[in-house]
């Protein structure tokens, strides 16, 4: 039998194929195959080792204060984000009132501006014979 | 790992309606086994534990995405393994930098003449040895062996899991425990190895 098959039923890959005293008695002639043997059971004692660690007791504490802080950090920033809005609906509709007071400053009309306008675009002798014929200027 | 709960189910629903302290019984349920998956990828307590703390982190950020077509755990599991392998790729990444970055020398041992010491160095050596055999799985390969070595999975649980045919499962199970022999062979050095392990600190 060849040393291939002893390393795979060191390594668990082969299942009755070889007896335990048959592999006893090849890892007493073979150095390789004992090595591979030492490593493997190592390995699985390293595994067992780290399997076997104990999580910290503190870390259920630490866990819940970190979820607490991302639970209140998602909620103050839910709670900006609707203060934004109202502050966006205020600003809105003071923006818009004041913003109209505004623009009609620009387009007050107190009649001055339509008497031009008709002065230019009209016969201009007869609006000022009218303007002279006008009771106003009688009395 | 525990079969779908409706305990489970229960409490995830109790959290998104709002009670975050019921998560705190989920930590308490699963926390060790989380731990365990972090060990089997980082190889370090200190570095597992904060993973550990990152994973729920991120699951109870995350728990508006399950949808419970899996078990929690089962879904747990999988984000546990996709951070720790993110993780240990970005640890190996910093600690390569990091031995570098001094001097440009990697740092050598200091032997000493103690039996007892050189022997404590070698099995240290030796665990070194084990833990980048490890690490050297192909990710699929990796999280199949911890799920089965650190976590006691059965194959039908470790397929659920890892969205694999229960065959498929299996081969990938045998391929990383040939892989991890045929790794172990590669670093077996009688320097090293011929220290008996009824020799061991």
């Amino acid at each position: 039998m060849e040393c291939k098959q002893y390393e795979q039923a060191i390594a668990g890959l082969t299942e009755g194929v070889i007896s335990k005293e048959t592999l006893l008695a090849h890892l007493q002639a073979c150095s390789s195959c004992r090595m591979l043997y030492n490593a493997w059971a190592f390995a699985g004692e390293v595994i067992a080792d780290e399997k076997s660690a104990q999580v910290s007791p503190f870390i259920h504490t630490r866990i819940m204060a970190n979820v607490g802080k991302r639970a209140q950090g998602a909620h103050g920033w839910l709670q900006g984000v609707a203060l934004a809005r109202v502050a966006l609906v205020w600003f809105a509709l003071v923006a818009g009132l004041f913003g109209g007071w505004w623009v009609d400053g620009f387009n007050h009309d107190d009649g001055k501006q339509a008497v031009y306008i008709d002065y230019f675009y009209t016969d201009r002798m007869s609006i000022e014979s009218g303007w002279l014929n006008n009771d106003f200027y009688e009395e | 790992m525990k079969h779908p709960s409706s305990d489970d189910l229960e409490i995830v629903a109790r959290i998104r309606a709002g009670d975050k302290e019921s998560f705190s019984a989920l930590v308490e349920k699963y926390s060790q086994r989380v731990f365990q998956s972090c060990m089997g990828f980082l190889h370090d307590t200190d570095e597992a534990a904060d993973l550990t703390q990152e994973v729920f982190v991120k699951v109870f950020e995350k728990l508006g995405d399950f949808r419970g077509e899996a078990s929690f755990s089962t879904w747990l599991y999988r984000i546990t393994l996709n951070m720790a392998l993110n993780h240990s790729r970005k640890l190996k990444l910093k600690r390569f930098f990091y031995r570098f970055s001094e001097d440009g020398q990697r740092p050598e041992l200091q032997l000493t003449n103690d039996s007892s010491a050189d022997s404590g160095i070698i099995r240290e050596e030796q665990r070194q040895l084990i833990r980048k055999c490890v690490d050297k799985l192909p990710a699929m390969q990796r999280k199949a062996f911890i799920l089965n070595h650190y976590q006691d999975m059965s194959n039908s649980e470790m397929a659920s899991v890892l969205r694999l045919s229960l065959k498929a499962t299996e081969s990938l199970l045998f391929r990383a425990r040939s892989r991890m022999k045929t790794e172990l062979k590669k670093s077996l050095n009688p320097e090293i190895w011929s220290v008996s392990n009824t020799n061991k600190q």
